[in-house]
């Protein structure tokens, strides 16, 4: 039987058994024209494996290589989150509580929040419309040479204690040409969080109780709540007379 | 377990550094196009690294070529299919055709060049030009070519007869046209 084209590229392929290619090539040997067919198949099979073109591929290649690094360090990251989710987890949830119960019970921030339960559960140990020698010390430290800033305000009365906190607290009745002003001074805090911002100086903050408001600041690890029924630009200035150093 | 991968890593790119300029060269041949070459080449590689510890070890070109080759059939053709030619199917593809009328080797191969054999081949529908180019330019055996165009042997046997007259009357077409030969330089027989 004469052998197919298909025969004929598969036999110049390697592609037949051998018994399968003695059949072929005996059936060449008496074909010319089968003959001529199979050598134009070698010689074009010959020729487009030798003139096909080189295509260089070092910039494909380097691609290729940074993907499958990329691919390992996104597997490493995956394996260690997936082998260590629990203990991951964990460390997570752990940091919530501690950095919950520090925040809770750190003695120096203080919330807004708590700025109106430090002033309301005050209790005083002592009154006073007199300074002793102390305590003029510790106003004159406190109030930057109080004798004369502070010269048209007038301190009525003060009182020493602490609130249920346990911080030491005093509590001054001052009085102006406005009228009065309670200053209380809670020892201890270094920084207050959650009041608003009053005007352009970030070391006021403002808030209200009431019909009062209270300007609240910040000097020498103790917190100075200024409450007035006034608004809060002139309560910051009478804060700025206090404090003058604080400018 | 980093330095089993990183071994991994290492044995996969030595073998294919080696069979790059193929796996490159392939999927230019099947896209025509470079962009989409690149994109199926990068996919390829992704693809056999992920696939590596399932590779039996035997013809390393052979397996990662047969990934290109499925990955474009099965992805990229459909996107850039164009109209096949109706009179190309496999059921006349045992017929031999060019035999009259046919341009002598001698004249026709020593003119051609590599960059007009890539034209030619570019001009084959693709299902010969892949049977023709992992056959004659990659050296995969025609099981090798089943195995990656996803089709019967028998298949592969009529597509690389059927492709290989195509690529030679587009090999002639180009000479004719580029007036490398004459009309009558046809072979009267």
């Amino acid at each position: 039987m004469k052998p197919t084209l298909e025969d004929l590229h598969s036999l110049a392929d390697g592609e037949l058994s051998a018994a399968e290619s003695q059949v072929v090539i005996h059936e060449l040997s008496l074909d010319a024209d089968l003959t001529a067919e199979y050598q134009r198949v070698l010689r074009l099979k010959k020729f487009v494996s030798q003139h096909a073109e080189v295509y260089k591929a070092e910039d494909a290649w380097k691609v290729s290589v940074a993907r499958l690094k990329e691919i390992d360090r996104t597997r490493r990251v995956d394996s260690f989150v997936t082998r260590n989710a629990w203990g991951l987890c964990g460390v997570i949830f752990a940091s919530l509580v501690v950095g919950g119960m520090l925040q809770r019970n750190s003695a120096s921030n203080v919330s807004g929040n708590e700025v109106a339960r430090m002033m309301s559960s005050f209790t005083a140990e002592r009154s006073s419309t007199a300074f002793t020698p102390d305590e003029r010390k510790y106003v004159q430290g406190l109030f930057n040479q109080a004798d004369k800033s502070v010269n048209t305000i007038t301190l009525e009365r003060f009182y020493v204690g602490s609130n249920d906190d346990g911080r030491r607290m005093r509590r001054y009745f001052l009085r102006d040409g406005g009228g009065r002003m309670v200053l209380d001074v809670v020892e201890g805090v270094r920084s207050i969080e959650g009041m608003t911002v009053h005007g352009e100086d970030p070391r006021y903050k403002s808030g209200n109780m009431g019909q009062a408001t209270t300007i609240a600041w910040v000097k020498d690890g103790s917190a100075l709540l200024l409450t007035a029924e006034r608004d809060p630009s002139s309560l910051v200035e009478i804060a700025k007379r206090i404090c003058p150093g604080d400018e | 377990m980093l330095f089993g991968r990183r071994d991994k890593r290492d044995a996969f790119e030595r073998q294919a550094e080696r069979v790059f300029p193929s796996i490159y060269g392939t999927a230019l041949r099947l896209c025509r196009s470079r962009e989409e070459a690149e994109d199926l080449v990068q996919e390829a590689m992704v693809r056999a690294y992920e696939a590596y510890d399932r590779f039996d070890g035997s013809n390393f070109k052979a397996w990662i070529l047969r990934i290109v080759t499925n990955l474009y059939i099965n992805r990229y053709r459909q996107r850039q299919r164009g109209p096949q030619l109706g009179s190309l199917d496999d059921e006349n593809a045992s017929e031999p055709v060019g035999l009259e009328g046919e341009i002598p080797d001698r004249l026709l191969f020593d003119e051609a060049l590599g960059t007009e054999v890539e034209a030619a081949l570019a001009r084959v529908p693709d299902d010969f030009r892949t049977a023709v180019l992992l056959s004659d330019i990659e050296g995969l055996s025609y099981q090798e070519i089943a195995d990656a165009t996803q089709v019967p042997i028998g298949t592969v046997r009529s597509r690389i007869a059927r492709g290989r007259a195509l690529l030679r009357k587009e090999l002639e077409t180009y000479a004719l046209k580029e007036g490398l030969i004459k009309a009558s330089d046809l072979d009267p027989g």
